[in-house]
């Protein structure tokens, strides 16, 4: 029954991959429609974590996944009027310096706070254990976990697509100068995105703290991750996000299987190889600033 | 020319440095292991700086390279050569240019934030690798039991030893550095640092370059790597990590990536923050990435930056006023010597049968056109002929769709700029393209650089070639800029740059000059001086030229080819050109109105004005777009704007919109001071803006386009006219049926319409139309003039169209400009009907 | 010290124990008539736990070293002292080779070694019947320690008549086990076992339990401040211990106490190990008067007998330098009965029982060889 076991890899390679998608949809947003690499996304799903913690230790777990990404939002606010405001027309390799230096800090002031050693989140009680499905085993607390991404997901799509904030998100992405002759303020919008990106990855954040574990470095070590996930689906493209994530989480899933020490190799091989076929990415445009 | 001290002057700093150290760390109460630390990473970091602060390749992964000479050093000790480290640390640098020669092949082919983080990948890629591969790596446990083995009878093991040595290594790769950039192919790193594509047209396999210096770079940080990882006598997974990478960044940042030397002091810099933070809190990091992030925002000069900031302030240079006044002029030079290509005769560039689409559009269709020795060949036509889309593909820097071009016989379609520069092709640009961190000097001489033999040496100093010098300053002298060489490209005027530019393609000594048009933005005296050169040049090199100041280009070419909507219209004498026709007809019109004029002849001499435009200027970086423009709008009346081809016109209504940010000047608009409103806040006022190519939402159905217009402004008409969508539907019935389709499945005129129905969503009083007719087929035309006739009874119109005919039919009064000023104002009417009043304003 | 990473948890809890003894000496006077001037360093990794112990010796004029959980760390630390001609002492790591074929004169090893630690559980699995005859599958950590603990599971296995049928080797940044869950589940063996550390341990314990394998769950090392970050209801099986709070003896007990008082908390077998090692560290020095090496190794050469805690006195062996003492398999209690959260395991016979000799469950000199260069 090897491929039974193959499809619970690949199910297995879709956790991860919603995973991945959760951080990436919100840094492609921001790298949309602000021209900003956020190379500190990874320090808002670190936080993210910690308060999930923190808020599960005293209201619980299900206030905690929805608290802790609310936080994170609010201090996304912050974030962007402060630093991020400042970067929109400039060089993007300036926001990469300056968010890779905030990603640095962010780290470090949890260390002061919550300190070096790594915390364990548990699975709350009643998500624990697996579902059967004849052969097929899974657990069931990762399967939640697919299924709020996957509400994510869809609540985003609609966000975008079918609400007037999604139209003026889109059009600012083409063209903002038309936003504004329009008599639409983007800056507010971009406010929202800001938040909304930096949620998800709280969100992410919360939901995964139970599975990996929590500790400072946890936001320097997904943030390339998701970047590569971003790359390979091309910048600026919604499903080019999605599709990626998926697929880096599958093919690193059976690339576990089969090796289980190239399984982060094969992330960044997937790639390189992607790249080498489609430089801009699966489903990525011309972006003038940021070749 | 500098003297030889001044040019080792940093190898003497660095000397001295070394020296004094292990003395500075011993009063600081740290040991000569420190200080062995602090020069090998300041060796990592001068390396990193190759491709960060010379060639502007930001990389986030020079760990890994950090990393790949120390694991390989460390590998070949282990395995080879065991008590020895010279051997290994040589051997290491071979393998690391093995694997960075093929992954730079990979990642350069991206640049910018794409090629940041393809490195920061990289660095991800290896350190996974270096982690997990515990068989070769050690993984966790790192590769440990090297040895620093002995250099004669001294043991490297002896801390001071082993600082002597790496600190003589550290000054070898110092001195190799000097060299490096002092040499030609360093001089090009910096021009392609300041501008890629100019390098490229300039004669420079850009590609090469830049996998040369990765491939150095990466070397000479390995070599670093390698040298840590004997000084730790264990090479670990932490070397090829992201955070490593990133403090190697951070160090260089720091330091100041603008001088050899900086990132040295960056390193120093580093571990002394490290130590002396670390004492008193373990949070170091912390402290550290604030001062970073600092850096960033206040300094991006770095310590070197603060440094020349702060002597500036000390010992101010003497000012650099008037730069252009300054340059020495020599009339009536003729073309030195070495620019002139031998006798060249009959047809030097030949253009047959070029076509070109970009993505369903065809910018240029079946051109052809032939430049012969000695001639100036003018390309004119109205804006969108596809004149510089020709050049381009001329030029290389589109691969044509088919046709031939030939240069002095031999097909160059589908060779890349670089060679075809070579081969005698030199281009300047309409959007002026030079190195503007360079000098003017600099810009020049990179031009003579490329059609040297010696352009790929790495070695000898640019000093050593005398001939390139002498040349370089003797085409200075030919351009007028004598006196001012030292002025760095971007520092000059805009008529300054524009002859930089020039002067650039000049300088690639070729056998045919394209010239996109050199004339825009240069003041009057400079127009003359330059149409004199240009004729200069012309003697001995051909010149085929885009110009927009027509009666120049007339007066002094020989030939003339006409571009209109992508094909050529017509090839001749200008005196041919000037009589024909249809040429007349592109700039002028018909005369012959396709709609009948229906304008009310009421006057309107009394109402008021609802805009008033006042002695505006705009600029675009250094370009002075509008010269103290004036007009006003009143109620009810359409006011055209005529002009030829970046007269400024497009430019005057987006300053009008807020979209473009005016630098003096007035706008009133309804009794109130809009000058310095965000644009959201004058469209909310109830000026409504269609922009030239429709600027619709592609992806987003009709119904989602005109929401937008809807979402922020008033749609009560408190303000204004206001159209819902009932209305709509009854100027443009035919959107009913479009109304869920994507904006960019619509054919030009329906999508026209929609952008005209969605500026109208919310209260307008002032309508803002940007060539509305452009491309569109006669009947649509129609249809849209009488929707804007009958707006007519409601609001304003601000109207920019080059169809004379049409417009004029159209407006009550006409605004013509020149160079960003008004020079004409009056009725529409009489230009409308009389053929030879409208010449005598508008054409030639 | 660990304090960051896989082992970071318990890293920590070794820091207060250390902090306590230091405390405590000074108070009474500390070693010489001065008082310790005790520095910590978070080690990270080897090549950092490298530089920062060179940087303690030659900057800070450390007179000795000691701590460390990672093999892997102090294995380079080790090298460090040798260079240097400073005693270490390596407190926590368990791999053989460090008292074996890496072993050198001026490192002392405290905590048992991987061969002690398979023996101790192996001899308990053996009494439940789970050995012989059984499938094997185990997950190891992929440095020094985890081959070393493969190994002599390999050896404890072959020696029983037991399979290895499957054998996965795990980066010690891993935090997500699924995939290999997955895989153990293909082999369907009849004992998984963990040879792990650190968090990791936790992590698989808490992954284990989520994904509710039939399988038993062995290990051949847990720490029990891992033990206690699982969480009730997670863990199950036999592991070993080399101590815990729980031991009933006077000395243990007023230490338990006092920790307790102090920090909050009961003491992790890490902050027990520490906090023994600095006292036997402070009487050799009051003893020998004196912070030579050399003077030192020639005082724990001797086989000075100490007190640590325990019913029998434990030694330093003269030719490997490890500590020999007694070590303990332990159960996890059933659900329920637990008084805090740290009150979960429940201790078995120290090993070697009463009549056995102290190193008969240590590698002898033919197993782990070990020459030190004088």
């Amino acid at each position: 029954m090897q491929f039974g076991f193959l499809l619970e890899q690949v199910v297995n390679g879709l956790v991860l991959g919603g995973y991945y998608l959760l951080i990436a949809l919100g840094l492609s947003l921001i790298f949309s429609v602000g021209g900003i690499v956020n190379l500190a996304h990874g320090a808002f799903y670190a936080l993210g974590a910690y308060i999930s913690v923190e808020i599960t230790r005293y209201l619980g777990f299900g206030s905690a996944v929805v608290l802790s990404p609310v936080a994170v939002a609010l201090l996304g606010i912050l974030f962007e009027r402060f630093i991020l405001r400042r970067f929109y027309d400039a060089d993007p390799i300036l926001s990469l310096l300056v968010t890779f230096g905030l990603a640095m800090v962010t780290e470090q002031a949890i260390r002061i706070i919550w300190g070096a050693p790594p915390i364990s989140a548990a699975i709350p009680q009643e998500f624990r254990g697996s579902v059967f499905l004849g052969d097929f085993l899974f657990s069931r607390y990762r399967l939640l976990i697919l299924a709020v991404v996957a509400a994510v997901l869809i609540g985003v799509w609609l966000l975008l697509h079918k609400t007037s904030f999604g139209r003026v998100v889109r059009a600012g992405i083409q063209r903002p100068d038309m936003v504004a002759a329009l008599g639409i303020r983007l800056q507010p919008h971009m406010t929202a995105i800001v938040m909304l990106g930096v949620g998800m990855a709280a969100l992410g954040g919360a939901f995964f703290a139970p599975i990996t574990i929590v500790h400072p470095a946890m936001g320097a070590e997904i943030i390339t991750v998701a970047f590569v996930v971003v790359v390979i689906g091309g910048l600026g493209s919604f499903w080019g996000v999605v599709i990626a994530a998926l697929l880096v989480g599958v093919v690193r899933g059976i690339t576990i299987h089969f090796a289980p020490a190239a399984g982060e190799a094969s992330i960044y091989v997937l790639m390189f190889l992607v790249l080498m076929v489609r430089p801009r990415g699966l489903l990525g445009e011309r972006i003038e600033k940021f070749e | 020319m500098i003297t030889i001290a001044a040019k080792y002057r940093p190898l003497l700093s660095a000397t001295l440095a070394v020296i004094a150290l292990p003395f500075g760390l011993y009063l600081l109460g740290l040991s000569l292991n420190t200080g062995t630390v602090v020069v090998a990473l300041a060796i990592a970091a001068m390396g990193l700086n190759l491709c960060i602060g010379y060639t502007g390749l930001v990389s986030f992964g020079h760990g890994a390279w950090f990393g790949i000479g120390a694991y390989a050093a460390g590998l070949i000790q282990r395995n080879w050569f065991g008590g020895d480290i010279f051997l290994p640390l040589l051997l290491a640098a071979i393998v690391v240019a093995v694997i960075a020669t093929f992954v730079g092949f990979i990642i350069l082919r991206r640049r910018g934030v794409y090629f940041s983080l393809l490195t920061l990948a990289l660095s991800a890629l290896t350190y996974t690798i270096a982690f997990r591969w515990t068989a070769v790596t050690g993984g966790e446990d790192g590769l440990g039991g090297l040895k620093r083995g002995h250099l004669g009878p001294f043991s490297l093991d002896n801390a001071l030893n082993y600082y002597v040595v790496v600190s003589v290594l550290c000054l070898g790769v110092l001195y190799l550095l000097l060299r490096l950039v002092r040499s030609p192919f360093g001089h090009v790193l910096m021009a392609i640092r300041e501008n890629q594509l100019r390098a490229r047209f300039q004669g420079y396999p850009v590609e090469r370059y830049k996998l040369g210096i990765f491939v150095i770079s990466a070397v000479v940080t390995g070599f670093a790597g390698g040298l840590i990882g004997f000084q730790n006598y264990l090479v670990s997974a932490e070397a090829v990590s992201v955070p490593f990478s990133g403090e190697l960044l951070a160090i260089v940042v720091i330091g100041g990536m603008r001088s050899m030397l900086g990132p040295a002091i960056g390193a120093l810099f580093f571990i002394l923050f490290r130590e002396l933070f670390s004492i008193w809190t373990p949070n170091w990091l912390l402290w550290f990435g604030l001062v970073f992030v600092a850096f960033v925002l206040y300094s991006p000069g770095g310590l070197v930056g603060i440094w020349a900031t702060i002597s500036k302030r000390r010992w101010p240079p003497p000012e650099e006023t008037a730069a252009m006044s300054r340059r020495k002029i020599y009339e009536g030079l003729s073309l030195p010597a070495f620019l002139r290509p031998k006798a060249l005769e009959g047809t030097v560039l030949d253009v047959h049968g070029v076509s070109k689409s970009f993505g369903g559009i065809r910018a240029v269709t079946d051109a052809s056109l032939q430049v012969g020795a000695g001639e100036i060949h003018a390309l004119i036509g109205p804006n969108g002929a596809g004149k510089t889309t020709l050049f381009n593909l001329v030029s290389g820097l589109y691969p044509t769709d088919s046709g031939t071009i030939k240069l002095n016989g031999r097909e160059i379609q589908g060779v890349p700029s670089d060679l075809i520069c070579h081969r005698g092709l030199a281009r300047s640009f309409q959007i002026t393209n030079l190195f503007k961190g360079l000098s003017i000097y600099e810009n020049l001489r990179l031009s003579l650089q490329a059609q040297n033999s010696g352009r790929f040496n790495l070695w000898r100093d640019i000093d050593h070639y005398r001939d390139i010098h002498a040349e370089t300053a003797e085409l200075i002298k030919f351009l007028g800029l004598e006196g001012i060489e030292t002025i760095e490209g971007g520092e000059l005027s805009y008529g300054g740059q524009r002859l930089v530019d020039l002067g650039i393609a000049l300088g690639s000594k070729p056998q045919v000059l394209l010239l996109d048009e050199p004339l825009a933005g240069l003041a009057a005296a400079e127009r003359e001086r330059v149409s004199n050169l240009v004729k200069n040049i012309a003697a001995n090199i051909p010149v085929l030229i885009v110009e927009h100041d027509i009666d120049r280009v007339l007066g002094f070419s020989r030939t003339v080819t006409v571009m209109n909507q992508g094909e050529v219209l017509m090839t001749g004498t200008p005196e041919a050109v000037r009589a024909d026709r249809k040429v007349q007809e592109i700039y002028t019109g018909t005369g012959v109105p396709e709609v009948e004029h229906i304008t009310s002849e009421q006057a309107r001499e009394g109402t008021v004005p609802i805009l008033r435009f006042e002695r505006v200027n705009t600029f675009y970086g250094k370009s002075h777009i509008l010269h103290a423009a004036t007009f006003d709008v009143r109620e009810r009346e359409i006011v055209a704007l005529l002009g030829r081809n970046g007269a400024g016109k497009s430019t005057l209504l987006k300053t009008l919109a807020g979209l473009v940010p005016l630098s003096s000047g007035a706008v009133e608009y309804a009794g109130m001071d809009i000058s310095r409103l965000p644009a959201p806040d004058i469209a909310r006022a109830g000026i409504g803006y269609v922009p030239q190519g429709r600027g619709l939402f592609a992806g987003m159905t009709v119904r989602e386009n005109l929401s937008l217009g809807r979402l922020a402004r008033k749609t009560d008409g408190s303000n204004g006219v206001v159209w819902d969508e009932a209305q709509i539907l009854d100027y443009f019935p035919r959107l009913r049926e479009r109304m869920d389709v994507a904006a960019d499945y619509l054919s030009g005129g329906e999508q026209q319409m929609v952008a005209v129905a969605r500026a109208m969503s919310g209260n307008v009083k002032l309508l803002l139309l940007d060539e509305p007719f452009e491309g569109l087929a006669p009947a649509v035309i129609v249809e849209l003039f009488k929707v804007f006739d009958r707006l007519r009874q409601h609001i304003s119109i601000v109207i920019v169209e080059h169809n004379l005919d049409l417009v004029l039919a159209l407006a009550d009064r006409v605004f013509a400009l020149e160079r960003g000023a008004v020079f004409h104002q009056g009725p529409a009417k009489p230009l409308l009907t009389d053929l030879e009043y409208r010449k005598k304003i508008l054409w030639l | 010290m660990p304090l960051t990473g896989f082992l970071g948890a318990i890293g920590s809890y070794a820091q207060l124990g250390v902090k306590m003894a230091a405390e405590e000496i000074n108070a009474s006077g500390g070693i010489l008539g001065k008082p310790i001037d005790l520095m910590s360093e978070d080690s990270v990794n080897p090549a950092t736990a490298s530089t920062k112990a060179q940087r303690m010796i030659e900057q800070d004029g450390a007179v000795l070293l000691f701590g460390e959980i990672s093999s892997a760390s102090s294995l380079t630390i080790m090298q460090v002292a040798e260079r240097n001609k400073k005693v270490f002492f390596s407190t926590g790591a368990r791999s053989d080779a460090l008292r074996g074929k890496d072993c050198n004169r001026y490192s002392f090893h405290c905590d048992i070694p991987n061969t002690v630690m398979v023996n101790a559980v192996g001899t308990a699995l053996k009494q439940k019947g789970m050995v012989k005859g059984k499938k094997f599958v185990t997950l190891t950590a992929d440095y020094i320690f985890g081959h070393d603990l493969l190994k002599a599971a390999k050896a404890f296995f072959s020696a029983n008549d037991a399979t290895l049928i499957g054998d996965e080797l795990i980066a010690t940044d891993v935090t997500d086990f699924s995939p290999y869950l997955l895989k153990v589940r293909q082999a369907k063996p009849d004992v998984v076992c963990c040879n792990l550390a650190g968090n990791q341990v936790t992590n698989l314990v808490k992954q284990y339990a989520e994904f509710g394998f039939p399988y038993p769950l062995v290990g051949f090392n847990l720490n029990t401040g891992d033990a206690w970050a699982m969480g009730e209801g997670n863990l199950s099986g036999t592991w070993p211990t080399v101590w815990y709070h729980t031991l009933d003896n006077p000395a243990s007990k007023t230490f338990v106490e006092t920790f307790t008082k102090k920090y909050g908390k009961p003491p992790e077998n890490h902050a027990w190990i520490e906090y023994i090692t600095l006292k036997m560290i402070a009487q050799a020095i009051n003893e020998t008067k004196s912070t030579e090496s050399d003077a030192l190794i020639a005082y724990f050469e001797k086989q000075t007998q100490f007190d640590i805690m325990k019913s029998r006195k434990a030694y330093f062996r003269s030719w490997d330098h490890q500590l020999v003492q007694e070590a303990y398999p332990f159960t996890v209690k059933p659900k329920g009965e637990m008084k805090d959260k740290w009150d979960m395991l429940v201790l078995g016979e120290a090993v070697p029982g009463a009549g056995a000799e102290l190193e008969s469950i240590y590698p002898t000199k033919t197993q782990n060889p070990c020459n030190m260069k004088a």
